[in-house]
């Protein structure tokens, strides 16, 4: 199996995209994710895939909580502000505004909805990146109406 | 607002996603196996791992435990009518490569490959982790991988079905 075609296959496959979401010590963490699936109806579980050794990945395993919020299709900006380490202010990640949910979740106001999620397993130790397996334990819609932005439409990619 | 969210603006959110669309298929014994599903994901790029859900005790996530192997056939935007036969889990004999709802080939690892697909993964199941939840999951190494032709594939959410959030 040649390596360009596995990356070509990889990259059919369609993601949406999300910011992910934790607090630490020092204060809030966000960062661009996009693999993930719903995995359970009920309860309603999702799984998240984060890169080993990245400060958000570190961040969950830690808290065991997250947030992970959807980017709507008119919002690339707000994907492409957290693909790199944030800088964070008193009450903003990247120069978007968030507030800290009940749980101690960071919720980013600007996203078109979020969930709030709890993890309750830890897989994929053999690869790169750890799986996580997470309760949707709340969220809202904040911008109702608004399709999510799909990986395909834009002109990033992370499979392959 | 938080933990108070009633169930369906948890369900709506989820239902944002927009997974792609994948037809599972897995050999056991003399038998092909094959049924539409959208819960997948890339979750490693070294080794290439994959994630599928599948729903507990159904026959294909049997199937799957029982074959080792399962293939990911990545379907074309333009061919809702192939997936939809595959709503309802399908199975038939390997000879003769016709058993199931449309051509297949089987490969050397023995995994059925439907022909109409634009492409596909073949994977090496190398866990089953652990999840609470309604669904199965696998975890796939991929061990091989084929395109057929260009073609867009097909997204979830540009169909006239759902699966995330709610049952239907």
């Amino acid at each position: 199996m040649d390596s360009d075609t596995l990356k070509a296959i990889l990259r059919l496959f369609n993601y949406g995209l999300f910011i992910a979401s934790c607090s630490a010590d020092e204060g809030p963490r966000a960062a661009t994710v996009s693999w993930v699936s719903q995995v359970s109806f009920e309860p309603k579980q999702i799984a998240v895939a984060l890169r080993k050794g990245t400060s958000i990945c570190e961040g969950v395993q830690k808290c065991g909580r997250f947030g992970l919020h959807v980017v709507g299709e008119n919002q690339p900006e707000l994907a492409r502000a957290f693909f790199k380490v944030s800088q964070v202010g008193p009450a903003d990640i990247a120069g978007f505004r968030y507030w800290i949910s009940p749980t101690g979740v960071p919720i980013l106001g600007a996203a078109i909805a979020w969930m709030e999620c709890e993890v309750v397993e830890q897989a994929g130790h053999s690869g790169d990146h750890v799986l996580f397996i997470a309760t949707v334990i709340g969220g809202d819609i904040q911008v109702p109406g608004i399709r999510a932005l799909a990986l395909h439409d834009t002109v990033w990619h992370y499979g392959g | 607002m938080t933990l108070e969210a009633p169930i369906d603006v948890r369900a709506e959110a989820l239902r944002l996603m927009s997974n792609g669309v994948y037809v599972l298929t897995a050999a056991v014994a003399d038998s092909a196996h094959a049924a539409t599903i959208t819960w997948a994901s890339q979750v490693s790029f070294q080794p290439t791992l994959v994630l599928v859900a599948l729903r507990r005790n159904s026959h294909l996530a049997q199937a799957v435990r029982k074959a080792h192997r399962f293939a990911l056939n990545i379907m074309a935007e333009d061919q809702q009518e192939i997936v939809s036969r595959y709503f309802e889990h399908s199975t038939g004999p390997l000879e003769g490569e016709r058993g199931l709802e449309s051509p297949f080939r089987l490969t050397l690892g023995k995994c059925p490959l439907l022909t109409d697909a634009l492409g596909w993964l073949e994977c090496k199941l190398v866990a089953e982790p652990t999840s609470p939840g309604d669904h199965a999951l696998m975890l796939g190494e991929v061990t091989g991988a084929g395109i057929r032709r260009e073609s867009r594939p097909m997204v979830l959410r540009d169909t006239p079905w759902s699966y995330g959030g709610i049952r239907g």
